[in-house]
């Protein structure tokens, strides 16, 4: 969807709050009841259910195909039929399958309006047995979420859940990411019990480096609580050791007595999915954290079980961040570049990832995802009109066929075979697909790609603005200093020289990989996206900065 | 199977030492073949003019009277 069909989309909602809605054209009603019973099949399978819409559509079809104002109302009421339909389909289904799986939260509250907003299920056997995968993730991160659920936040009153990482990779099916942090959402009912607990599994040393403090929010004032430590479960070696950030949180309870910041996934606080995943068998321990032994001395184990995030919260989390990334740039002071930080490619290909849907589809929705968050702020309006911005940019390239294979090869293709990992190492990325599957090859080589890209970028902005500094800080002392020598100063251009070769030979290489994406394949958009304001924020200033004082160093020479 | 690198942190977002402002100054005090002679290299490879043109195209240059 682009800036013209948002705008044409809100001012039609406008008409038709102000009661200026013109008269649909009975193909629009058509449609309409189209895309509800796509809704219908989309949320469940109820035959009866979708065959009398159908029908009815049918026999819309047959009528005679002048509009008049009785197929308006009779598409409005099957409208509000399907409408009506879908909620009472979906409550049924969800208070019939609803058995909250909650047997590992010791201390779980049921009654608290938190546990009325919070529905936990056991995941299903696909999420299960994708968790269950070492390669997907390792022993040693099972081990420690098996560690701090298993000793911390399974006595939580309130709901908590794993995200990030942890719950993107059981909820995709094909990806490379091996998680190596573990981020945890929980209540502040529970942060007194969290840190307690936490503070005596240092005092084991099962964990290390435990460390509070406040998130700051956007605007300056105190946010979440914010706990990071790494997980050592008692191993010397560092490598071992896992880094966890958890969040305490403000949920319905702290929002009722007038805690007015809601928090970034406002889990008991806002009606959210979790999912109940076996981790692992571990040594179980008793209060003190010590390993029970049997009669017989035995260690005895346990299986413990964690909650991770929905596949419905993982997406909310990558598209706040988005935002939030988007939004932080726009505070520099460039407003509508949209320059996208590193991460941000992370986050926008695993929403793309996650969906089923081709990739421009995911696009659009998630531009659709952007446009329906209330309260639309001028936030939320810059957010979206930036990605649009880059989008268009993007799907304006340039489509030059390659003879050979009858197509453009695109940004992704080129870097599996040709990207450079450095001096002596060998060309291309490394993409292992198990299967067959070109769906399988194309998201993981699509992954590598972004990843190859976000270090890349994100090292090039980082260079580029610390010998700018350090450039800066040398010629503008040559300059000023009024006894500055003809060598001081055939010295300060000659590092501007060296510093252009330096800039065209980054240029060159980003004109290159612009060159090579492909507007028709929607994959290299994540590739391509930073890369047009890494050239007009970084590159161009940099490169017109260097020629000014070159000139200005030149003219002090000449006047010497 | 290569680790698909998850350590860049969700805050850091690389300072831009550069202004619009400044950007827009500087830039309206040269001209492009001011940007040009001083830009391009000595003996310029082909590769090397197609990169400073396409760096050219988009630097809000003064205007010649």
């Amino acid at each position: 969807m682009d800036n013209q069909e948002i705008n044409k989309k809100e001012n039609e909602e406008a008409q038709i709050e102000k009661g200026e809605a013109k008269e649909p054209t009975r193909e629009e009603l058509v449609g309409k009841v189209e895309e509800m019973i796509s809704r219908v099949e989309k949320d469940h399978n109820d035959d009866e259910i979708l065959n009398r819409l159908k029908d009815k559509l049918i026999h819309l079809s047959d009528k005679d195909l002048t509009l008049h104002p009785g197929i308006i109302e009779e598409v409005n009421s099957l409208v509000d039929e399907a409408v009506r339909l879908v909620r009472k389909t979906v409550e049924s289904i969800k208070e019939e399958e609803y058995e909250p799986s909650i047997d590992h939260l010791k201390n779980y509250k049921q009654d608290s309006v938190e546990a009325q907003h919070t529905k936990i299920i056991k995941a299903s056997e696909k999420i299960q047995n994708r968790f269950n995968d070492n390669e997907k993730i390792h022993l040693k991160m099972k081990k420690a979420i098996a560690l701090v659920c298993g000793q911390v936040f399974n006595h939580c009153e309130n709901p908590y859940a794993l995200i990030g990482s942890n719950c993107y990779i059981p909820h995709t099916e094909y990806s490379a990411k091996i998680p190596d942090d573990l981020d945890v959402i929980f209540g502040i009912n529970d942060y007194d019990m969290v840190c307690e607990r936490l503070s005596k599994l240092e005092n084991k040393g099962l964990i290390s480096e435990l460390k509070v403090s406040d998130v700051l929010n956007t605007d300056g004032t105190k946010g979440d609580k914010k706990i990071h430590c790494w997980i050592t479960n008692g191993s010397p070696n560092e490598d071992d050791w896992v880094e966890m950030e958890c969040f305490a949180q403000n949920m319905a309870t702290q929002r009722y007595n007038g805690a007015d910041n809601k928090s970034y996934i406002p889990l008991g606080d806002e009606d959210k999915e979790l999912e109940v995943i076996e981790i692992i068998e571990v040594e179980a321990r008793d209060e003190n954290f010590d390993i029970i032994k049997n009669d017989k001395g035995e260690i005895v184990y346990e299986k413990v079980k964690g909650n991770i995030g929905s596949e419905k919260v993982a997406r909310e989390l990558y598209l706040k961040n988005i935002i939030k990334e988007f939004n932080l740039y726009n505070k520099n002071g460039w407003e509508h570049k949209a320059m996208l930080n590193a991460k941000a490619l992370q986050r926008i290909f695993n929403l793309i990832n996650m969906d089923s849907e081709g990739t421009e589809e995911s696009i659009n929705n998630l531009m659709d995802e952007i446009a329906k968050i209330r309260p639309k702020t001028e936030t939320i309006r810059k957010v979206r009109d930036s990605l649009i911005f880059i989008w268009n940019q993007f799907k304006s390239l340039p489509v030059e066929k390659e003879e050979s294979i009858g197509r453009k090869k695109g940004l992704v293709n080129w870097l599996v075979e040709n990207a450079d990992n450095g001096e002596g190492k060998e060309k291309g990325l490394n993409v292992s697909a198990k299967g067959d599957s070109e769906k399988e090859k194309k998201i993981l080589s699509t992954e590598a790609a972004v990843d190859f890209i976000t270090k890349e970028t994100n090292n090039d902005l980082k260079e580029i603005s610390t010998r700018s500094e350090k450039l800066k800080l040398k010629y503008e002392s040559v300059l000023n200093n009024e006894n500055a020598s003809k060598e001081e100063i055939e010295g300060a251009i000659e590092d501007i020289n060296k510093e252009r070769t330096l800039l065209i030979k980054t240029s060159i290489k980003y004109k290159g990989y612009m060159d090579m994406a492909n507007s028709e394949d929607g994959d290299d958009f994540c590739v391509y996206a930073a890369m047009p304001e890494l050239r007009y924020h970084f590159i161009l200033p940099y490169s017109v900065e260097l020629v000014a004082n070159k000139i200005s160093l030149k003219k002090k020479l000449e006047n010497q | 199977m290569e680790k698909i690198t998850n350590k860049i942190k969700n805050t850091e977002i690389v300072e831009n030492p550069f202004s619009q402002a400044e950007f827009l100054k500087k830039a309206s005090n040269i001209t492009k073949e001011e940007f040009f002679k001083h830009f391009m290299p000595e003996n310029p490879t082909p590769e090397e003019v197609a990169v400073v043109e396409w760096m050219a195209k988009d630097i809000p240059f003064k205007k010649l009277e």
